[in-house]
């Protein structure tokens, strides 16, 4: 077999894993469940990054989708949810027949332009490490949104940390 | 790197940060100068962006615009956080517990709307939108022993968090279809592939959501009720101005799609937002539902000046942006006030405020006729100038729906000073306004009749701006 094909059959096997378990975490009952499910997801996508070749975005992946944010659901379940983990994730089944059909809808909108176009192919990938081009571009062409995302962070922490302490009685 | 062009930010960043450390050193006795620290700042802020005229460039590989637009717009911003500061200082010192950092995030989400004005490419304008909204997701929940506004703050959590999303997705398609994220560097309508198409339409719809257009607007009734009322000021006004601010700079800047091909949709956006907005302000009893609806109509009014997409346009969605600001922040002052006064924010409740506080009365009144656009307050020359654009062009129907949502929305603006005016109070006692928001409801009178008499002071700014934005 040929590289390529390896590389087609690795990236579809990726992407059903990605999706099979995003689908698993928004239906299953059992909230700790849908919790580990999320994290496959995301480890899965971090695999996707792997066959592009970007290592960086893949480990940051790994370390922080795959790691720290499951183990913040899962302390989050854990400290909220006193009965049993049993149906602590309710499903509306109602409305499905709707929701079927309008992001069928979307889906076919976006399949058929995404088929439709070309894209704009630049540089492809590239065979050395990714990290020194991302901090090239982190602190060179993108300065600006870097410091205003480090302004974005020291909000949503004192946001985080106000709404966690709650209001006194008058 | 020329830093010059980053002055206005940079001291609004140090700002934010000292006033952090201010709120962090001192008591909870400090709550009014914290307040002050914040107008002096602000006000020095203002100072500072008039030195910032006439520079028009770019710079940092292109990610930063500074003309006179993003200037004129961060002055629309600047003013809104000013005249809120003044009118809302008091409720902010009723909050409990931790109140001192209110000062610090919103001072923060001044700093993602500015980024958004000056945004040049689709990061930063991203970064920056995220910046302000987060602000505004725990400024909308701040009132922390209310659970109005804490389900204000979660649903605004939930819907902002999809509406980013959306725009996300949509910036991804397109970034994918140019192969840039720089606005200049956007290919023009002839080499247009669907997916830019795809993605524009997605950036329409965020953007959408931001700035409450319709059927994009469900959120903003809930959320608008539930926040604390300087904060449904601010985000009614400066978040709405800064969403128009970035929807120019990525359509009409940076051209992802040219004008005939995504004016359908504005002109759709524009035309169910107008309508839809006025009539369902009619029956809402509470002032800032009602206030909130009628934003929602404003918003479909600056949609027309952007549906023109030339200087005349441009003008109108600047002049009309300050003019707004102005006149809301306003009236939500007095409802503020009055708040404040009688624990309610029902209509009922403004009954014979004329007798019981002449100055609120006569504010609303002028700031609620400005809104329905009637002579001789400023509102009516700003929609003048929203339709005379679209109407030079040849393009006469959303002037038309334009005049006739106006009228309508007379009818429920005019209900609220009927109220005012005409009813017995029910409880005669004065209500007492304090300095700031004396200070604050005076301008936006001041403010309101004088441009509204003589709108060249502003209208020749607004004008010098919107050259300025197509590089003119």
């Amino acid at each position: 077999m040929s590289n390529e094909a390896v590389y087609g059959i690795m990236f579809y096997l990726v992407s059903a894993v990605v999706l099979l378990s995003a689908v698993a975490a928004v239906t299953l009952r059992n909230l700790i469940h849908a919790a580990l499910f999320l994290a496959i997801s995301f480890v899965s996508v971090a695999g996707i990054y792997v066959l592009l070749h970007a290592d960086f975005l893949a480990a940051v992946q790994v370390l922080i989708y795959g790691g720290a944010i499951p183990v913040l659901i899962a302390f989050g379940v854990m400290l909220t949810r006193t009965p049993g983990a049993a149906g602590s994730n309710p499903v509306n089944t109602k409305t499905y027949i709707w929701g079927l059909g309008i992001t069928g809808a979307l889906f076919a909108v976006i399949m058929l332009s995404l088929l439709k176009s070309k894209f704009a192919m630049q540089g492809l990938i590239s065979k050395e490490p990714s990290i020194e081009g991302l901090a090239r571009l982190m602190l060179g062409d993108f300065l600006i949104p870097f410091e205003f995302a480090a302004i974005l962070l020291l909000a949503a922490m004192i946001g985080a940390i106000i709404l966690a302490r709650g209001g006194e009685a008058k | 790197m020329n830093f010059n062009l980053l002055s206005t930010e940079i001291a609004t960043a140090l700002f934010g940060s000292v006033l952090l450390i201010l709120s962090l050193v001192t008591g909870k006795d400090a709550r009014r100068g914290l307040g002050h620290a914040t107008l002096a700042g602000l006000l020095v802020l203002l100072l500072i962006t008039f030195t910032q005229y006439g520079i028009n460039s770019g710079g940092f590989s292109g990610t930063w615009i500074l003309d006179d637009y993003a200037v004129f717009m961060k002055q629309v911003f600047i003013i809104a956080a000013i005249l809120v500061v003044f009118a809302g200082k008091s409720y902010v010192e009723d909050f409990t517990g931790n109140c001192n950092e209110f000062y610090v995030l919103m001072v923060f989400a001044l700093l993602g709307m500015m980024g958004m004005a000056s945004a040049g490419d689709l990061i930063t304008l991203y970064v920056s939108l995220e910046t302000m909204t987060i602000s505004f997701y725990i400024l909308v929940a701040y009132n922390l022993t209310s659970g109005k506004s804490a389900e204000a703050g979660l649903k605004y959590l939930i819907l902002g968090a999809l509406s980013s999303a959306v725009i996300l997705y949509g910036m991804s398609l397109v970034y994918g279809a140019a192969g840039t994220t720089l606005f200049a560097k956007m290919p023009p309508v002839s080499v247009a592939s669907p997916v830019l198409l795809l993605g524009a339409v997605m950036l329409v719809a965020g953007f959408g959501f931001k700035i409450a257009a319709v059927p994009f607007h469900m959120w903003s009734p809930d959320i608008y009720e539930g926040a604390p009322t300087p904060v449904t000021a601010f985000l009614a006004v400066a978040s709405k101005a800064a969403g128009f601010a970035a929807m120019l700079r990525v359509f009409l800047g940076g051209t992802p799609v040219a004008p005939d091909n995504w004016l359908g949709i504005i002109a759709v956006l524009a035309a169910i937002t107008m309508i839809i907005g006025n009539l369902v302000a009619i029956p809402q009893t509470g002032i800032k539902r009602m206030l909130a609806y009628s934003s929602i109509a404003q918003a479909g009014y600056i949609l027309v000046g952007l549906m023109a997409a030339d200087p005349a346009g441009v003008n109108g969605v600047l002049f009309y942006s300050m003019i707004y600001a102005v006149a809301n922040v306003g009236a939500f002052a007095v409802v503020i006030a009055v708040e404040r006064a009688t624990g309610s924010d029902e209509i009922a409740v403004f009954g014979g405020l004329w007798q019981r506080q002449p100055l609120l009365a006569s504010v609303m009144t002028v700031c609620l006729l400005s809104l329905a656009g009637i002579p001789p307050m400023a509102g009516f020359v700003g929609k003048f100038l929203l339709f005379s654009a679209i109407m030079d062009q040849g393009i006469y129907w959303p002037a038309f729906i334009g005049f006739v949502m106006s009228m309508i929305s007379v009818y429920y603006y005019l209900r609220v000073a009927l109220v005012i005016w005409r009813d017995e109070p029910k409880d005669p006692a004065p209500i007492a306004v304090e300095s700031g928001m004396r200070l604050a409801v005076m301008a936006a009178l001041a403010v309101t009749v004088v441009l509204g008499v003589y709108p060249a002071v502003l209208s020749d700014l607004s004008l010098a701006a919107a050259k300025s934005f197509f590089g003119m």
